[in-house]
């Protein structure tokens, strides 16, 4: 079965069913798949979309986002959902690399990003919600989202496609400075949505409140797994206004609420009464993107003893490999990620690819059926990041006797800050754009909060150029990044750690604190 | 009591967010900046504890929903803000 198909056979199987609601709108699961058809034949028609021709999203959480993401599969296309917090440049980066044939974005958004699509040669048609005002931009048509939903024909296309052919590509941080498209068969998302709703035991009667970006896997795998399993999926856009949010999960009966720890901690650290009362009905809760820490699952258990708390691991590449149930293992488990989801197999390796035993820590593999083929457009990553032991993690790791696996560390130079992560380089590229910074380097710290996990901090040695302060250089990295990549410290140094051979040492950069001038 | 300029109170919150002071009005609400998110939103609600000396409620930090709900709550706690 392919990824749309699971619309299509809970529209038969449930049609009334409320499927999605936002804020603004909701839909049945049969108005969804009529939707999703229409916006297919559009595609097919209007863009003359083939197979494999990528389709770009850049919604927020919505009902469009769905019925677009749907539509765009129906058609037989790649759906490449792009976070439209992001700024003007990574967007413009990915549009040229996904090399879209559609665009489905919010009018406030084309605005924004009018001169950007313009210049994108690739684009026979650009979906406007909730319409157009115009005819055409650059070389694409403009046709307006309620007037391709709303009437024509809502059958789907003939299905052209097989599950081992792309469904997605989702852009992610690598260890360069730009992202890397991450390519996603059906079959690797519908293996993943299987576990999820196996694991949690997802069905007609659930409601999940999911504030998570859809842009995102661990968000859009919830979109998957509901759609799929047919329960209620109530769309918002992150946790704000916290009022509503706890009032959503009272009034709605809500009983799901995926977050990653940095909003647990968020809400353990400020809200935990009005946590403990509203979500008193929750059946479970899914974690993911980064360690929740021991004491936070105590508290969560403790508040709520009758919810179930989940956690899996798995980077994009590889959604979803691990399961743990924390009530269900012993304290001394929750350190761990839990086993191997049901299909895959986990090894843990050497430098030189080696397996190790029970016990040793080396870079965590990958096998199975959720581990993607690879990069778009990129040979030699993918070479470098999958081979015939599976996928590289680039996470260390040991495995115990029953096969839980405990991640100890990173081998590649990521930062994970409050779930998200991202490539220091990145960061560093952009610094090293003003005038007066001569070098950068950028590490994750540990969150002096608590809360975020890591954040961000950057030493620069400065060119003699101007004068600029850590103050100066902060606001223009916020100018050119988004928040969560923008440095907590900057600090002024004389000089970066570096090896024999010039590269610089990470993990002596925090060495330089002590020696620092004073950060803001 | 503290007393703070109105160009004070804007920096606390621009700085916060990233943003110029001048983009701090009263009508700017959650999610209007990609910065003023949940976890900006905690950051927000520990440097206005920290530069005023005062622990917000839970109420009062749930009830923070554009910044003149920010004034509202400094202005409860004896916090002043003057034009210059």
């Amino acid at each position: 079965m392919l990824v749309h198909e699971t619309l299509a056979a809970t529209a038969a199987r449930t049609p009334g069913l409320r499927l999605l609601e936002d804020t603004e709108q909701r839909a049945s699961a049969s108005e969804v798949a009529a939707m999703a058809g229409r916006v297919a034949h559009a595609l097919t028609q209007a863009a003359a979309i083939a197979p494999g021709d990528r389709v770009a999203i850049l919604l927020e959480n919505s009902v469009a986002f769905v019925v677009a993401y749907y539509g765009a599969l129906a058609a037989g296309s790649i759906a490449v959902p792009i976070d439209p917090k992001l700024t003007i440049r990574n967007i413009e980066w990915m549009l040229r690399d996904a090399e879209p044939s559609a665009l489905v974005l919010h009018a406030a958004q084309l605005e924004r990003l009018a001169d950007v699509i313009g210049k994108i040669e690739s684009l026979r048609v650009v979906i406007v919600t909730p319409a157009a005002s115009a005819k055409t931009l650059g070389k694409a048509r403009l046709l307006g989202w309620d007037a391709v939903t709303s009437g024509g024909a809502a059958a789907w296309p003939a299905t052209t496609r097989q599950p081992q052919d792309p469904a997605l590509i989702l852009y992610t941080s690598g260890t360069t400075a730009e992202p890397k498209g991450v390519l996603l068969t059906h079959a690797n998302l519908m293996a993943a949505s299987g576990n999820i709703i196996r694991t949690a035991e997802i069905n007609e009667r659930d409601s999940e409140l999911l504030t998570l970006p859809m842009t995102h896997l661990f968000g859009l795998g919830h979109v998957h797994s509901y759609v799929r399993a047919g329960g209620r999926l109530i769309l918002r856009n992150g946790l704000l206004p916290l009022d509503r949010l706890f009032q959503t999960i009272e009034q709605e009966k809500v009983t799901s609420f995926p977050a990653v720890p940095a909003s647990f901690a968020m809400l353990l650290e400020r809200y935990e009464p009005l946590l403990a009362g509203a979500a008193s009905r929750l059946r479970y809760m899914y974690t993911n993107s980064s360690p929740m820490p021991v004491d936070h699952i105590a508290r969560v258990r403790m508040l709520l003893p009758n919810t179930r708390l989940i956690m899996y691991y798995g980077l994009t590449e590889a959604s979803r490999s691990t399961f743990i149930e924390y009530g269900q293992v012993e304290r001394e488990r929750w350190n761990s990620v839990g086993p191997a989801a049901p299909g895959l197999t986990l090894t843990i390796r050497d430098d030189a690819g080696r397996a190790l035993p029970q016990g040793k820590t080396g870079e965590v593999n990958v096998q199975g059926p959720t581990v993607s083929p690879g990069y778009w457009r990129r040979p030699q990553e993918t070479a470098a990041a999958l081979g015939p032991d599976g996928l590289r993690t680039g996470d260390l790791g040991r495995l115990d006797a029953e096969g839980f696996l405990t991640i100890t560390g990173r081998v590649k130079d990521l930062i994970n800050t409050g779930g998200f992560k991202l490539s220091p380089l990145e960061v560093e590229a952009i610094l090293k754009e003003h005038p007066s910074v001569k070098e950068a380097a950028v590490a994750g710290v540990p969150d002096p909060a608590g809360i975020m996990g890591e954040v961000v901090a950057a030493y620069v040695v400065l060119s003699g150029a101007g004068d600029a302060t850590p103050e100066v250089l902060r606001r223009f990295a916020m100018e050119r990044l988004e928040p969560y990549k923008v440095p907590r410290t900057i600090r002024i140094v004389e000089s970066l750690p570096k090896t024999e051979a010039g590269k610089i040492q990470r993990s002596r950069l925090r060495d330089l604190d002590r020696a620092a001038q004073p950060s803001q | 009591m503290k007393t703070v300029t109105e160009q004070q109170f804007k920096a606390i919150i621009a700085a916060v967010f990233g943003v110029e002071p001048s983009v701090i009005v009263d009508g700017l609400r959650p999610g209007q900046i990609p910065a003023w998110d949940s976890l900006g939103h905690l950051s927000l609600v520990s440097e206005l504890e920290r530069s005023f000396s005062f622990t917000f409620s839970m109420e009062e930090s749930l009830g923070i929903n554009s910044v003149a709900d920010i004034r509202a709550v400094l202005a409860k706690h004896g916090v002043t803000i003057t034009p210059v």
